[in-house]
């Protein structure tokens, strides 16, 4: 409130930081990390108006959604897993083209009866019916999962929150499918699952994002606006304002 | 410790004297409870909203959402075979704006024997505590629907349409969406095996289901798979013969598809529901004399206990969206505002544990929202 400063959050380690950096970079702007580049907070030499945190990807997409930083880059599915209320707090600016991975919903291929979604909705039901418990799916995504399986009239199901190794949940007796991210399927496949069609929820990458929760004062906007050209964002300011803002 | 539960009053409760007048006890429940029952019973809609905790062992509970469940628990653990109770207290369910905790009075009676009479003594109760509740309010006498999952029973036992579509749309009924695709196929093409399948029902058609079970087991082994996740291969098979055999009929059941929906489209008063249902039937070569009789009995005991049919709505289709219900169903409004509503739920004990079955019809009543202190439409 007292100062006007933007915060701009960028993962704080792997690949995804990497590719962060590079973009900045060519666009002219390098990001100095604090501590001779250990440090978690940072600082871009031509805009001494912006503040560079460093934080891992969820704590960007949950920063974004309680309006805490102003912009961030993470990937789509951990801001629609963190922000229930995805049009009314984040704007996304910018895919960039790297992060890619799909949300999928992947049942055991043992399961010879279920191709494709209206399927597995049917085996919701009868499972239920036969077993007396609903059938579980293990994700980190119980958002995501929710608003898909609603969107398509499955209700009979639980969610067990999984926080790693969640394709290995239906062999471990834990689930009887999963929906996780995926980007070759390679893993899946090892762990005798599969996709089925339709089953893909989103077709995930990283994004720059802004929230609109945070107080945009004239400084902070002035910032995007600066940053806007370069880095090829279009009308950001306007696009922050208008969709689903709040008045 | 039973003792302690059963029989107390609660203190200073408008409606208490009525429900004890009748011969119902007060009958307090935990406000903790495990969160497997409610997960595995109640339907999507309060799913979604239970408040959930984790004790230091890893347990999962949650704050009752509603008193049904808890006080047919309280009965099971006492071993009583029947019971007829009341309670009230605060039930907890996320809401999404910041309010949580809702008032809500209960009533149940447990192991009757006079199907009619119960069911119309639950409702004229639930209604009598409801008018006392709202004197305060302008618009005292609350708006009933009534409903009756049994017709639509009634009219599966008797439909001429193959035994696996008989369950199928007994199961998928409590989804509307779900169960308007069945009789959308029911009238129309089947659709067609995807490639994969095809293949694989070159391999198993015609085999009895053992032979078929054994086959997939062989098949799945070859191809190195693992069978994981909670469904046996019996019951994949099952329903893989039940998909293909959906398949290869060409034209199902289109005439029970339309009399199944004109009879759920019907919306009446009360007091002219049984006749309205015995027309359609009629026109539709329908024979639903069983349920009609079931109904008409009701609706009997209901003009007995003073309630007056022909001011209270019916609805054939009412009642889907609540999952436990078997038979009669129904809800009082004012407005727009849902204040009380309930039904018979006979199958919820045994499948709670009771080692027999057990009959059981009840209600819950919004307390809030029947005094006229909370707007809103929260379910």
């Amino acid at each position: 409130m007292s100062n006007d400063r933007l915060i701009l959050a960028v993962p704080s380690k792997g690949r995804l930081q990497e590719a962060a950096f590079e973009m900045f970079d060519r666009a002219g702007f390098a990001v100095t990390r604090a501590k001779g580049g250990r440090g978690y907070t940072g600082e871009i030499a031509a805009l001494p108006q912006l503040d560079v945190l460093l934080l891992s990807a969820g704590e960007i997409a949950r920063g974004l959604d309680a309006g805490e930083i102003h912009l961030g880059i993470t990937g789509e599915d951990l801001l629609r897993e963190y922000a229930p209320d995805f049009d009314v707090s984040i704007a996304l600016l910018k895919p960039l083209g790297f992060g890619h991975a799909d949300v999928v919903v992947a049942v055991p291929q043992g399961w010879i009866d279920v191709s494709d979604v209206e399927d597995l909705r049917e085996v919701s039901v009868d499972f239920f019916s036969r077993h007396q418990r609903r059938m579980r799916v293990a994700t980190k995504y119980a958002n995501i999962t929710h608003q898909f399986f609603s969107a398509h009239g499955l209700t009979d199901y639980r969610i067990v929150e999984s926080l790693g190794a969640t394709e290995g949940a239906p062999a471990s007796g834990s689930a009887e499918l999963i929906v996780d991210i995926t980007s070759s399927g390679a893993t899946l496949a090892a762990n005798d699952l599969k996709v089925i069609r339709g089953g893909t929820m989103l077709e995930s990458q990283a994004q720059l994002a802004a929230s609109r929760q945070a107080p945009w004062g004239e400084g902070a906007t002035s910032t995007l606006t600066a940053l806007s050209k370069p880095l090829e964002l279009g009308d950001a300011v306007t696009r922050l304002r208008v969709k689903g803002a709040k008045s | 410790m039973m003792n302690r539960k059963w029989g107390r009053a609660m203190p200073n409760s408008p409606i208490g004297g009525v429900f004890e007048a009748a011969g119902f006890q007060f009958l307090d429940t935990p406000i903790l409870q495990p969160a497997d029952v409610f997960l595995d019973r109640s339907g999507d809609a309060i799913r979604r909203r239970l408040f959930m905790l984790t004790d230091p062992g890893g347990a999962e509970h949650c704050l009752r959402p509603e008193l049904t469940i808890p006080l047919a628990r309280e009965v099971i653990a006492s071993g009583e075979i029947s019971a007829r109770i009341w309670s009230s207290g605060l039930v907890f369910r996320f809401g999404g704006d910041g309010r949580g905790e809702f008032v809500q009075a209960g009533l149940e009676h447990l192991g009757g024997a006079h199907p009619s009479a119960d069911d119309a003594e639950i409702f004229a109760l639930t209604s009598e505590a409801c008018k006392i509740l709202g004197s305060d309010v302008p618009v005292a006498t609350p708006m009933a629907t009534l409903g009756d999952l049994g017709i639509f029973h009634g009219i599966l036992d008797t439909a001429d349409v193959p035994d696996t579509w008989r369950e199928r749309l007994r199961r998928h009924f409590w989804h509307a969406d779900v169960f308007q695709d069945l009789l959308a196929r029911l009238k129309g093409e089947a659709k067609p095996l995807d490639d994969e399948n095809a293949g694989l029902m070159a391999s198993i058609g015609g085999l009895s289901p053992e032979e078929a079970t054994r086959a997939v087991h062989d098949i799945l082994k070859l191809a190195n798979i693992r069978p994981v996740g909670g469904r046996t291969v019996e019951e994949i098979t099952a329903r893989f013969l039940e998909k293909a055999q959906d398949a290869s009929n060409e034209t199902l059941a289109p005439n029970v598809a339309a009399a199944i929906e004109a009879v759920l489209a019907l919306k009446s008063m009360a007091n002219t529901a049984v006749d309205e249902l015995a027309l359609l039937a009629k026109t539709h070569g329908l024979n639903i004399d069983a349920a009609l009789s079931n109904l008409a009995d009701r609706h009997e005991s209901l003009e007995k206990a003073g309630i007056d049919l022909g001011k209270a709505r019916f609805a054939a289709s009412f009642g889907r969206e609540l999952e436990y219900y078997t038979g009669f169903v129904f809800d009082l409004h004012r407005g727009e505002t849902k204040i009380a509503g309930g039904g018979r739920y006979n199958g919820l004990m045994q499948q709670l544990g009771a080692s027999a079955p057990m009959t059981a019809v009840g209600s819950a009543i919004w307390v809030d929202r029947a005094s006229g202190q909370m707007k809103g439409a929260a379910r």
